[in-house]
Parts: C-alpha cells; sequence; structure tokens
C-alpha cells in the first residue's frame, strides 16, 4: 500500500486499473437477481397470508421458491454486487490492477452459470431425475442440497468451489504484490477471499461425505454462520473503510482500532455458528464456547461502529446531503440493532422463546438488506453515475429509493421480530399449533405491504438507473458539468459503450 | 534512576499487571474446558464428534495467529495510521484529471447548501504528511 507501483507522470491511471465495463456487468446482473429474489419473497409471503397465486404448480411451490429467494439473494445479488465493487476497489486500493481482465470475465460468465444451475436444480432436478432414467441411476441428486443456505446441489458444488478459487486468484495477486503496512480494507479482502473458499468447502463437503447426525448439524451451524460473518461480513466492512472515507474526504477516525476490529472478527468468529444450535445435543461446552465467542464477537462490532461514527463526527450533514453516506450510515445502524439482537438471542434464556420463529426471519432480512444490501446499493449509487459520466436523472426517485427501502426494511423486519416473540409464547403456552398460525396472519399481512414498500423502491432505482444510462454523454470530453443530482432533466446526448 | 526511567517502568509493570489479569483467567477457563474435552473424547466415543468444529476453528485461528506474527514482524503495525492517509493520497493521485463535477456528483441535494465535507480533490490535496484533505 505504501509503496505505490509509480509516482509523479508514472503513476497508474484509473483507466489502466479498472474495467468499468465488468463493475457495470456485476452490478446489473446483481440487480437482476434482486429483483427475482423479492419476486420469490413476496410469492413467500403470499403464500403465508394464504393467497399463493401460483397455487397447485408443483414445480413453482413455495418451498421452492423459497429456497430460490435466499440462494439468489445471496449467490445471484450480493455475490455478484460484491465481485463488481471489488473490481472497482481493489485495483484502485493497491494501484494494481486484477490479474487478469480476461479471467474476470470467464469468472462472471462461470459464475452467471453457477446461479442459474443452482436455481435449475432447485426447480427442476428432482422432477427430471424422476422422469428420466438415465439421470434416475446417478449417484447424486439434482435437486437441492440438503442443508440450509447451501441448497446448491452437489454436482455445482465443485464448480462453484473452482469459482470462489479464481477469485481469490485473480484479486489476490495485486494485493500480494503490494509492500508495507497495508491498509485495513486489504486486510479484510484478503481474508474474506480464504475464508469464503474454506467456508463453502466446508459447509458443503463435510456433511455431504464424511460428517453425519449431530456432527454435521454442527458444521452446518458453522457454515450458515460464517457465510454471513467470513463472506459477506469482510468484505462489506472492508468496501465500508475504503468508501467512507473517500465519500467524506477525511480518513478513519483511527486505523489502529480497525485493526482491533479485524483481527477480533477473526479470531472470535468462527465458533460463532453452534449458537444456531443451542439445546440440541451438540455438547454445552461447544455452545458455551459458542456464546462467549459471540459476545466477544459483539466488543469488536462495537469498536467498528465507534469508529465510523466518530469518523463522520462534524460531518453529520453528509448524511443529509450525500446518498451514498446515508445508505452506508443506514446499514450500520441496522448492522448495530442487528448485533444488539445477535447477543440477545444467543443467551439461553431468550433462545427458548425465539427458536424456530419469525424473529429469526426478521433478524435475517435486517441483515442481508438492513446492512449488506444497503452498503451494495450505495455503491452502485456512487458508482453508476461516475462511471457513466452523468449526474442521477432524478434525485426525487433516488429519495423514493432510499426511503421506501429503509422503512419498507425497519417495519418488516420490526414485524417479524415481534411476530417471533408472539409465536414464541403461543408454542410455550401449549396452545394447538394452528392458534399460533392465526395469531401471526395480522404480522404476515403486514409484512406483505412492507416488501411491496421495498419492491416499489427498487421499481424506483431500475427506472433511475435506466433514465441515467439513457442520459450518459459519448465521452469525457463530451461531459457537461452536471446539475448535481437537483433532479432535473438533462437534455440528451450522444450515448458511451457502456 | 531518572524520572522518565521510572515511569517506564511503572508502564511496564502496569502492562504486565494487566495481561496478568487478562491472561490468567482466561487460561483457567480455556484450561478447564479443554480438560472437559479431553473427558468426553476419551469417555464418550460418541462424543468424539465434537472434534470437528473445534479442529475446524483450530486450523483457521492458528493460520491466522501466524499471518498476525507475520505482519507483526515486518513491521505493519509501525506507524500504524499511516496507511489511512497513503489510502487517501493514492485516491487524488487516481482522481487527478478527473473532472471535479464528475468526482462530486453525490454530495449536493436538491436545494441544500453544498456539504462542507467533498470527494477528494486532487487541487486542495496537500502534499506530505499534513495529512489535509480538505
Amino acid at each position: 500500500m505504501i509503496d505505490a507501483p509509480g509516482t509523479g507522470s508514472n503513476a497508474p491511471r484509473h483507466e489502466s486499473l479498472v474495467d468499468e465495463r465488468i463493475v457495470v456487468a456485476y452490478f446489473m446482473i446483481a440487480l437482476g437477481y434482486l429483483a427475482l429474489s423479492m419476486l420469490a419473497g413476496l410469492l413467500m409471503a403470499l403464500q403465508l397470508v394464504r393467497w399463493n397465486p401460483l397455487n397447485g404448480i408443483e414445480l413453482l411451490s413455495p418451498g421452492r421458491w423459497r429456497m430460490i429467494h435466499t440462494n439468489v439473494v445471496a449467490y445471484g445479488f450480493l455475490a455478484n454486487a460484491f465481485l463488481g465493487a471489488l473490481h472497482w476497489a481493489v485495483p484502485r486500493l493497491m494501484l494494481r490492477p486484477v490479474l487478469n481482465r480476461a479471467l474476470s470475465w470467464f469468472i462472471l460468465s462461470a459464475w452467471q452459470v453457477v446461479i442459474l444451475s443452482t436455481g435449475v436444480g432447485i426447480v427442476l432436478g428432482p422432477t427430471l431425475q424422476a422422469q428420466i432414467p438415465a439421470l434416475e441411476k446417478l449417484p447424486f441428486s439434482l435437486g437441492a442440497q440438503g442443508l440450509e443456505w447451501g441448497e446448491t446441489p452437489v454436482w455445482i458444488d465443485p464448480l462453484a468451489l473452482a469459482g470462489l478459487l479464481l477469485v481469490a486468484v485473480n484479486f489476490m495477486a495485486p494485493i500480494v504484490r503490494a509492500s508495507g503496512p497495508m491498509y485495513v480494507t486489504a486486510w479484510y479482502f484478503m481474508a474474506a477471499f480464504v475464508w469464503t473458499f474454506l467456508t463453502y468447502a466446508m459447509g458443503n463437503f463435510l456433511p455431504q461425505y464424511s460428517l453425519t447426525g449431530t456432527s454435521a448439524g454442527a458444521v452446518g451451524g458453522l457454515f450458515i454462520h460464517d457465510l454471513v460473518g467470513l463472506f459477506v461480513t469482510p468484505l462489506g466492512w472492508g468496501l465500508m473503510y475504503y468508501f467512507v472515507p473517500i465519500l467524506l474526504g477525511k480518513p478513519m477516525w483511527s486505523h489502529g482500532l480497525s485493526l482491533v476490529g479485524f483481527w477480533g472478527l477473526a479470531f472470535f468468529y468462527p465458533l460463532n455458528g453452534i449458537h444456531h444450535f443451542l439445546y440440541t445435543p451438540i455438547p454445552m461446552f461447544l455452545q458455551y464456547g459458542a456464546i462467549v465467542a459471540t459476545i466477544a464477537v459483539e466488543m469488536v462490532v462495537a469498536t467498528v461502529l465507534v469508529n465510523f461514527f466518530a469518523t463522520i463526527w462534524g460531518s453529520g450533514r453528509a448524511v443529509v446531503t450525500n446518498l451514498p453516506i446515508r445508505w452506508f450510515y443506514t446499514g450500520m445502524v441496522f448492522y448495530g440493532i442487528t448485533c444488539l439482537q445477535c447477543a440477545m438471542q444467543t443467551t439461553l434464556t431468550f433462545q427458548a422463546l425465539i427458536h424456530f420463529s419469525d424473529w429469526v426471519v426478521g433478524h435475517a432480512h435486517l441483515v442481508m438488506f438492513g446492512v449488506f444490501s444497503m452498503w451494495l446499493l450505495g455503491i452502485m449509487i456512487y458508482l453508476l453515475p461516475r462511471i457513466w459520466r452523468t449526474e442521477w436523472y432524478s434525485r426525487t426517485l433516488s429519495e423514493w429509493h432510499y426511503w421506501l427501502s429503509a422503512v419498507g426494511l425497519f417495519v418488516m423486519a420490526s414485524d417479524l421480530t415481534l411476530a417471533g416473540v408472539f409465536q414464541g409464547y403461543y408454542w410455550a403456552s401449549l396452545l394447538p399449533w394452528d392458534d399460533s398460525v392465526e395469531g401471526s396472519q395480522p404480522f404476515w399481512i403486514l409484512r406483505v405491504f412492507a416488501g411491496l414498500a421495498m419492491m416499489a423502491g427498487q421499481g424506483c432505482f431500475f427506472y433511475n438507473i435506466y433514465k441515467t444510462w439513457r442520459k450518459r454523454p459519448f465521452n469525457d470530453a463530451a461531459a457537461e458539468p452536471p446539475t448535481l443530482a437537483t433532479g432535473t432533466k438533462s437534455a440528451p446526448s450522444p450515448r458511451a459503450s457502456i | 534512576m531518572n524520572e522518565q526511567t521510572t515511569v517506564k517502568i511503572k508502564r511496564r509493570l502496569g502492562m504486565w499487571l494487566l495481561t496478568a489479569v487478562i491472561l490468567v483467567p482466561c487460561a483457567y477457563g480455556f484450561g478447564t474446558k479443554f480438560n472437559e474435552f479431553i473427558a468426553l473424547y476419551r469417555g464418550d466415543a460418541e462424543g468424539a464428534f465434537a472434534i470437528s468444529p473445534i479442529l475446524n476453528y483450530l486450523l483457521a485461528s492458528f493460520g491466522f495467529l501466524l499471518l498476525f506474527f507475520w505482519a507483526a514482524f515486518k513491521g505493519m503495525f509501525h506507524d500504524i495510521e499511516r496507511p489511512k492517509h497513503t489510502m487517501l493520497e493514492n485516491e487524488a493521485t487516481l482522481n487527478r484529471g478527473v473532472p471535479r463535477h464528475l468526482v462530486d456528483l453525490n454530495t449536493r441535494s436538491s436545494g441544500s447548501r453544498p456539504s462542507k465535507h467533498r470527494l477528494l480533490d486532487p487541487s486542495r490535496m496537500q502534499t506530505g504528511n499534513s495529512h489535509e484533505y480538505n
């Protein structure tokens, strides 16, 4: 980091470092998957309020849609959006391009094959295998793997793992070539590339081929939690440590404290996952170990949040005036809430109440949409107009996008959290199961409307993107000084090729 | 013994005391739980499955422990605040030649006054170690 490959006139130029076309391609694909995932979520929400528009169609059954919803958001939206952002951040941070641009495009294509195959496998796999004799003889299932968040069919797992290895090689090349003290973002990225590969291998192969019973369950618990903590979290925080100082125009409050956060995550996080299986036959010392490790991570999280809020101290108005900063800091507030929830959830007393309830669903939405999706959408809001060399088509649409997403998510998460508490007490009172379902209806109805608000927000974003793309200038020289997001429409101009 | 040496010794003593206060209970807790783990492994063959998550954790943590020591010995933590300034200086270098209005797209809202803090602008960045970016 310290030793740049060139200074002065020899300093690398942005054009030689960043392939802007691949950043845009990843973002557009990610947004397509976001739309699909939200549609799948809406269908599940409608199923719960007994209004499934696809009722009776086996291939489009709610169980399949639920897996599409979770897999597409994790591997389709988040992974693609992260890869797009990394193609901007890593070369600029390390002042070196990725290993190979052609490899980047190959990874982009291969990853889409993995995701689409996963979707096809989940929806069609078992049916195809049952109807085609040649496929029936295969020693493995073509359908979903029986692992939460790891439903990727077993025949795709080696391909996905090879893809993750290529991602690591492509992005690690500029990082390992740099010398001198590294910025915290580079630490997070480096760890994420290693952790994601190991986590995916551990979760998808060990329970499938070598472990059984409770042992497989324990590893499954590690997998689902590490997927959040060791894949999404380091990439998310790494990007925040990169974009926030740039957008605020000032450095992080304390780089030392940010390293405490990184190393704390490295040492405390890997044992957390078993807290998903409290009150199971897993030995209590492992369950207690997971609880203690979780509390330790909460302390680490506190250092990270303190650092970011100390950084913006004195520049609070940026939350109002700077859209990406607003998305980022809203995500951080949700992150604080979700970690507070996490601390409560891992206590045995509380776990007895909320386990299996909608509290967990609300928590998952708060993490996946409220935190990481918000950060990635904020990054897109910053980068897309910059890449297209024009301001957003409409500031008003951008505002609607933010408020519908943030309020919709807040209502959904609060609603499901409360629903979880109600459901827990229903079950604890030993009333018939149906009573808890009836009692949940008001919450589930409200959830549908909250989800619709979030979808409407994304609709505003997609339209704004399309109109902004339409009005982009032909080249840099043609770019006129924009009106700085005043919401007014600019005159149409010739288009660039991106 | 001058005053500076006395302060240094006091600081060092304080550090060792604090280290002991933190590490002794931690080592006791870890040792107790590890004993429990060994007992479980020896006494109950079924309980041996607990090894897999423990091994996963130890392997991952050991790798990062090595990385931590490597980083420390390579001087990664000397002048620990420097990388945050270098990162912004590099950004300024990369933004050189980019028209200001293209770098500064998101910093004003409709009808509001300009934000005090702008995107990194090379023309306003001072060189050297002043660490001033605005």
